[in-house]
Parts: structure tokens; sequence; C-alpha cells
């Protein structure tokens, strides 16, 4: 979910009962449908889920959207200071405290309906023209894999480019991938996994010096929330 | 369970379903036995079975997956040449053979350790197996939350368990037994970690005459710490270049990351002598400085009797920066275990004294500047070199079996698919070849092999170390760490933060210590499935010396006279 996309700076304060404690400043990246500024409030599963997770832990908190980058940026030297979603992996595990899974991510490459590209392994996938969205987890793991992979600065891009058949896969997540077609208005057409190749945890980074109390307020809720459904049904509104 | 979002659904999904069919991953499987047959024969040569055995297993592999014929599975591992082979190769061949399609996705070894702990905690189905390091058989065992193999194998799984896996040929069985005496996890691939050196440096006479001058004894294979010392100044200080190429005496790696916590928790604090005599680890107290009675952990801090910041332990982080900072590379300090792993094939490091073997198939190919024109090494690995603390009877050294884990909970079809899949990758059928590619051998059949004795000369020591009754002195985490998914980040945390200057290392290793305990302790009153840690009770630390066994005081002298053996000697006497 990592991207760059344009600033919106645009803060959303939610000034609960427990605004007298010191309160979380929630970066959110625009990566719809997991997280989008839209009316002039924040929405997506991530956001919901997130709220949700620190109205249960009893903190309080404000949502900022930003590109990631500068979230990520920010929660990394600002005390209550948290970014989501983000991919949690080795590579940044020691950068943040981190609440982990507020969702799981499954990626795949797509290819149009018509294509007769057919994947065993991801390694086959090696002869193809490959594009993903710039510095989005997709595009990192698959580099690290010796793809050349062709990144674009939206995934509305991604679309067109295999729609007019400019790229041979897609790499995305399911979501996201049903997301965009269906934001096409249907002017691309149906287009098909062809192979599903990583599952990732999306979470929620937080600054190193946030107190540790907090931190496990906030996975003790977000372990309730899993294991009483209501999370279940906070990202069934997705499907 | 629920929040996996949803694969690729909505308007198009009727229109998915039926391109699935035109464009089945499966379509290969519909070639004829023969033909699939003879593919993977060619593929998996050699093989320690005879031709007509191995057609034998890969028929039965075939039979045995027709209920899941279909299936998609989805296993995970690290990032190392043999599961890179698995991932491009092994699991073609699998799904090509039985029509189950297999996902291997390759990543992060911390990667891997949090999506299990995320699974054992949640319940949420992420993964169909995964291929886990044995060292976490001590959290399996006491969580309940892992598949007992053992009893699956002669139970729910019994159909789906192959007749000739033959489990006691694989070298690592023990790694992956719990204190009941039953298997929870299946080795898949196992590396060692000793030490290398360039021994056609190390032979030159001008470089042979420039060490005897300066410090009064032969270059050679290091034996103990203090010799390793010498030898990393002497190459960095004193040779400084040869053949114009600048050289260093010490490799390594420091960056704050969690395979930072490896490099301590793989066993070093034992190598420079901290814990106890004993095999597989050191009792009472093991390799991690955590001393235990029965299958129960009692404490890690010295005042509880654990070895964790003992004179021993902080004498090996101390002498890590030490050597990092002074006969390293300057790149060394902001590297990790991959970025550092295949560094010394670069041509620039005289000597490595923690080298995972997992990196020998990046070090003989042809063209390195370690390499001959021959395809034969520059280079050997040797026995590990062991810190003043260290005794005779103690462990040498780290090895460890990654390892098919099998999570409760996953259903049954799929874990059977898993099971199937995780059976294909080890057996005799494959593991030779795989073992030729990976170098990480698993099976006793394969090491003693005539393809494994042709390979030998290119393999730098690696088969003869794996021949070796030796090889036993090399040992995993083992047993006693109660929660490894938990405990693990108190390593890189703590040290990572004396590696930068932050905090002293005495101060370090007792915050890691008291953490330890700290996790211990909540794991206590919460209770676990078996073997719960129940800590001691704090107490002097003359106490735990009055009582023969490790903590033991400091040294008056940590540094010792070097002390250098030859390459043929070291083998003969440690291997």
């Amino acid at each position: 979910m990592k991207t760059a996309l344009r600033v919106l700076g645009s803060v959303f304060i939610c000034l609960n009962s427990y605004a007298q404690q010191s309160t979380y400043t929630l970066f959110y990246a625009d990566v719809p449908p997991f997280s989008v500024f839209e009316n002039g409030k924040p929405k997506g599963i991530a956001i919901d889920v997130v709220a949700k997770l620190f109205e249960n832990a009893k903190l309080g908190y404000k949502f900022q959207s930003a590109p990631l980058a500068r979230g990520m940026g920010e929660a990394k030297a600002l005390g209550f200071t948290c970014v989501f979603p983000v991919q949690r992996a080795q590579s940044n595990e020691a950068e943040y405290q981190w609440v982990s899974p507020i969702f799981v991510i499954q990626s795949g490459l797509f290819v149009n309906a018509d294509s007769a590209v057919q994947l065993t392994a991801l390694t086959d996938a090696k002869r193809l023209s490959v594009g993903a969205l710039r510095g989005s987890g997709d595009a990192d793991y698959l580099r690290g894999m010796g793809f050349a992979v062709e990144e674009v600065n939206s995934q509305d891009q991604n679309v067109r480019k295999l729609t007019d058949k400019k790229i041979d896969a897609w790499a995305t997540d399911a979501l996201s991938a049903a997301y965009f077609v269906q934001q096409s208005g249907g002017k691309s057409r149906a287009f098909k996994e062809a192979l599903t190749f990583r599952k990732s945890l999306g979470s929620i980074a937080c600054n190193t010096k946030a107190p540790k109390a907090d931190m496990e307020k906030l996975q003790t809720a977000l372990d309730a929330m899993i294991k009483d459904g209501t999370l279940a049904k906070l990202t069934a509104k997705a499907q | 369970m629920f929040i996996q979002l949803p694969a690729f659904r909505g308007p198009h999904a009727i229109m998915l379903a039926s391109i699935a069919l035109a464009f089945s991953p499966f379509a290969a499987a519909q070639r004829s036995t023969g033909d699939v047959i003879a593919k993977l024969q060619k593929e998996f040569s050699p093989t320690t079975l005879s031709s007509e055995n191995q057609r034998k297993e890969f028929e039965w592999f075939r039979e045995a997956a027709k209920p899941f014929k279909g299936k998609k599975i989805l296993v995970v591992s690290e990032t190392i040449d043999t599961h890179v082979y698995e991932s491009d190769v092994i699991a073609k061949a699998f799904t090509e053979l039985t029509g189950i399609h297999v996902v291997q996705e390759l990543t992060g070894e911390d990667d891997v350790v949090k999506k299990i702990e995320t699974q054992v905690r949640t319940g949420i189905h992420l993964y169909d197996a995964y291929i886990n390091d044995s060292d976490l058989i001590g959290w399996h065992y006491r969580t309940g939350k892992v598949v007992n193999l053992t009893d699956y194998m002669a139970g729910e799984g019994k159909a789906v368990t192959l007749p000739t896996l033959d489990i006691n040929d694989f070298i690592g069985k023990s790694f992956a037994t719990a204190p009941d005496g039953k298997l929870y996890q299946l080795p898949d691939q196992q590396f060692a970690n000793l030490y290398w050196y360039r021994k056609d440096w190390f032979d030159r006479p001008d470089l042979q005459k420039k060490f005897k001058d300066i410090y009064g004894y032969k270059l050679d294979v290091p034996v103990n710490w203090s010799a390793y010392e010498d030898i990393a100044e002497f190459f960095t200080v004193h040779v400084k270049e040869i053949d114009g190429v600048k050289v260093f005496g010490h490799m390594d790696y420091g960056k704050k990351d969690p395979s930072l916590g490896w490099r301590f928790s793989d066993a070093w604090l034992s190598m420079a002598g901290a814990g106890d005599k004993g095999l597989p680890t050191g009792l009472p107290v093991d390799d991690w400085g955590i001393r235990v009675e029965g299958c129960t952990p009692v404490g890690a801090s010295v005042e509880r009797g654990g070895d964790m910041n003992g004179a021993a332990a902080v004498y090996s982080v101390n002498k890590f920066i030490d050597w990092l900072n002074k006969y390293a590379p300057p790149e060394a300090k902001q590297m990790d275990f991959g970025t550092a792993g295949g560094y010394p094939a670069k041509g620039q490091i005289a000597q490595q004294i923690f080298w995972y073997t997992a990196f020998t198939a990046s070090m003989n190919k042809p063209n390195l500047p370690v390499t001959n024109a021959d395809g034969t090494p520059k280079w050997r690995m040797a026995p590990s070199p062991h810190g003043p603390y260290w005794q005779k009877g103690m462990k040498v050294g780290y090895q460890d079996a990654g390892s098919w884990t099998l999570v409760k909970g996953t259903p049954p079809d799929n874990m059977k698919a898993a099971w199937l899949y995780a059976q294909f990758a080890v057996s005799k059928s494959v593991s030779l070849k795989k073992t030729l590619v990976g170098l990480t051998p698993i099976r006793e059949s394969d090491i003693v092999s005539k393809a494994m004795t042709d390979a030998a000369p290119k393999l730098g020591g690696l088969v003869e170390f794996y021949r070796s009754p030796a090889r036993k002195l090399w040992t995993p985490t083992f047993t006693n760490v109660p929660d490894y998914p938990n405990m693990a980040p108190i390593w890189w945390t703590n040290i990572g933060a004396a590696i930068r200057g932050e905090v002293p290392v005495q101060t370090a290793m007792n915050t890691m210590a008291q953490q330890a305990d700290e996790i211990m302790e909540e794991l206590e009153k919460k209770g676990m499935h078996k073997c719960a840690p129940k800590l001691n009770k704090k107490q002097p630390v003359e106490f735990w010396y009055s009582k023969g066994t490790a903590p033991f005081p400091k040294l008056a002298n940590e540094k010792p006279k070097g002390e250098t053996w030859s390459y043929e000697d070291s083998l003969k006497s440690s291997w």
C-alpha cells in the first residue's frame, strides 16, 4: 500500500471522550478502496477498522490524509503518531511499533480475460511485462524477485494499460483489482487472476516511542475484534 | 475466518469462473502419466532411488493427490536458494504431476515468523503450510496449536503420508522433535553456521611469514577467538591489500533489524562460552542463557540462574562490536543477513567467524573472485573457533532445519494437499537434486551418495562436515525457548542499541535478560499447553556461582594466547 499520491492534507478529528489523553495522529494514504478522503471525510475499510479499534482501546485519535511516504516519515519521527495501511515486513519492522493485522491482502497477477497467459509459478511471469502501482508493496516485492516492473502513479493507469494491452499483467491485490475495474465504468474488459503470488498483513505502524501500554491496548482490542467477528463485519462491506 | 479480503469478486465473477476453465493451470496435468513422470525423472536427477522406485514414488503422489485435484494451496518460506528452487521448479512439478496448484511464496524469515505467529494467535487461515525454522519447536510444542506430525501420519493424514518417507533418514529429525518424543515439524532444508576463510591467502608463504613475525604463531585456522582476532587485525591493519584489492580480516553485519537478532540468538553467546556443557544445548543453562529444569524454563537473567547477561554473554557482544568497528568493511554496519551473506564472494574478505552454509551456493559459482578456473573454491569452511569461556562438551555452533509446519485449524483438505506437497519437496525422489542445487542437505542417504562425493571438491568442506558425526555438535535453538516469536525481538532491539552506542553492552544485556524474564513471567501467569515457564526467585549472583554451573564469573584474562591448527587437523580433531 506504500504509494506517493497527492497531498490532501485534510484533517478529520475524532475528538471523543478520551480527548483529554494524548491524541494520536493517524496518517492514512489515499489508497482506495482501503482509505480515501471523500466528501470531506475519511472513508474506506481501513478507516472503519482503525476508528473502531481506537474507540475500543479508548484512545483519542485524529485522522490526517497524506501520501504514505510522508505519513511513514511522520510516524517515524513524531510521538503519538501512526500511519496506515502499511504492509508489515522484515524490512520496516525495526522502524515502528506495529498493530497487526487490520486486514490480510492477497496479491495476484491479473490479465485480460482473453489473454493466453498461463502461469503456474511466479517465475513464469518473468517473460511478461508487468505493471504495478509505483512504490506499492507488490512493486517492491516483484522487483526483489528480479522482475522489471512497469510502475505508474495510479491504479487507473494500470487498468487502462492492461485493457489496451500495453502490459501483459497487472500486479495488485484482489480487492483493488475489483474496485478499479468497477470504477472504470465498464469501459475496461473483465480481468482474471492468472496467479496468486503472496499474502501480506495490512497493519498500523506507530512511532517507536509511543507508550507500549497503548500499543498493547490496541493489539488486545484488535485481537478481540478478530475473535468476536467485529472485523469480519467491517471488512465484509468490501465484498 | 473473515478478514482476508476477497478474492477477485464483483460484477465479473461469473465471467472469471468460465474463463478459469479455459486457462486452467492444470492443463498440463492432462498429459499422460508416463509423459509427466518421464519429465520429472529428467528434472529430478540424480536421485538415490532406482529409476523404478522413483517412478513408483511419483505414481504414489499422483494417486494420493486425486481427491484434491484442482485445489489451490498457499505455502510460505524464507528466500534462500533452496526455497527459490522449490518455488520455481518443485512446486510446478508437483502441480503438473498432481493437479494441485501450489503457490510457494518467498519472503523474509522474520515475515514467515510473523505470519505463523499471526495465524496461531488469531486463528486466521493465512497459509496451508509454513517452512519454519525448527528453532520455534519450543513454542510450537507449548502452544498446542501446531499439528503433531507423528500422530497425524498415523491418523488423519495416514492416507496422504508417503510410505517411503523414511523419517529416520532425516539428519535433523531430533531438531523437530518435542520433549514428548513426537515430531512437530518435517525438515526441508538444513544449514549450519561455520568458520569461512580464504585458504589460498592463508597458504601464501609471504603472508605466513609476515603473520608469524607479528604474532609469533602460524597463520592457519583459528582454534580460539584470540587467534581469530589476531588474524582479523592482520589482514585489515597489516596486509591491507592483496593483488591491488583492499582486503578485510573480518565480515559481519550490524543493521538494526530482525536479522541482527539471529546473529546472536543463533548460538553466538554459547560460542563464546555462555551456558553449560551438554548437547543438543547446554544443561541446565542453554545457548540463549535460559535455565531449565526438566522442560520448564526458570530464568534468563543471572539473578534467576540464567546466563543471558552473564560475563560470557557480555564478552561475546563486546567482541562482536569491536570486530565490526575495527576489522570489517565500513558498509557492514548497515548490512543485514541477506545483503551480507554473499559479500565474501566479492573477494575482499579473508575470514568470517559466523558464516551460514546456506550461502554456499552463492560462493561457488564460476568466474567469482573466490573460485578457481576449474570451479574449485579458493575458500574453505572449517569448525567455528570458540571464546575463552567455552568448555569441551559444549555445543560448538549453530545448525537449524527450516521445516514444514502445519497449523491446527487449517481446512483439512488443504492441510492434506499441503502435506503431500511438503513430502514431495523432501522425498527421496526429489531431495538429492534439491540438495545439489541449494546445498542444504536434509537426508543421510543424500549425504553419503556418489553425487555428493563427486560434488565435494567444489563445495569447500560442506560434504566433509555433513559426513562427520561431529556435525551433531552444531545444534539449533531447541526446545527451551517458550515463545520464540515474542522473545526474538528482544535480541535485535537491545543489542542493536548497544551496537549503535546508545547504551553500554552490559546495560543492553541486563535489559534483554529482564525482558526475557518478564515474557516468561507473563507466560507463567497465562499458562501454556505444556511446559510453561516457572521463574526462579531472584538470588544474589554468588548463589548461582556456587552451583558449579552457568552462570560463571568474569574471567581475569579474556584473551588467552592465540591458537591455530591446520585445515586438515581441524577436520580430524573437530569434525
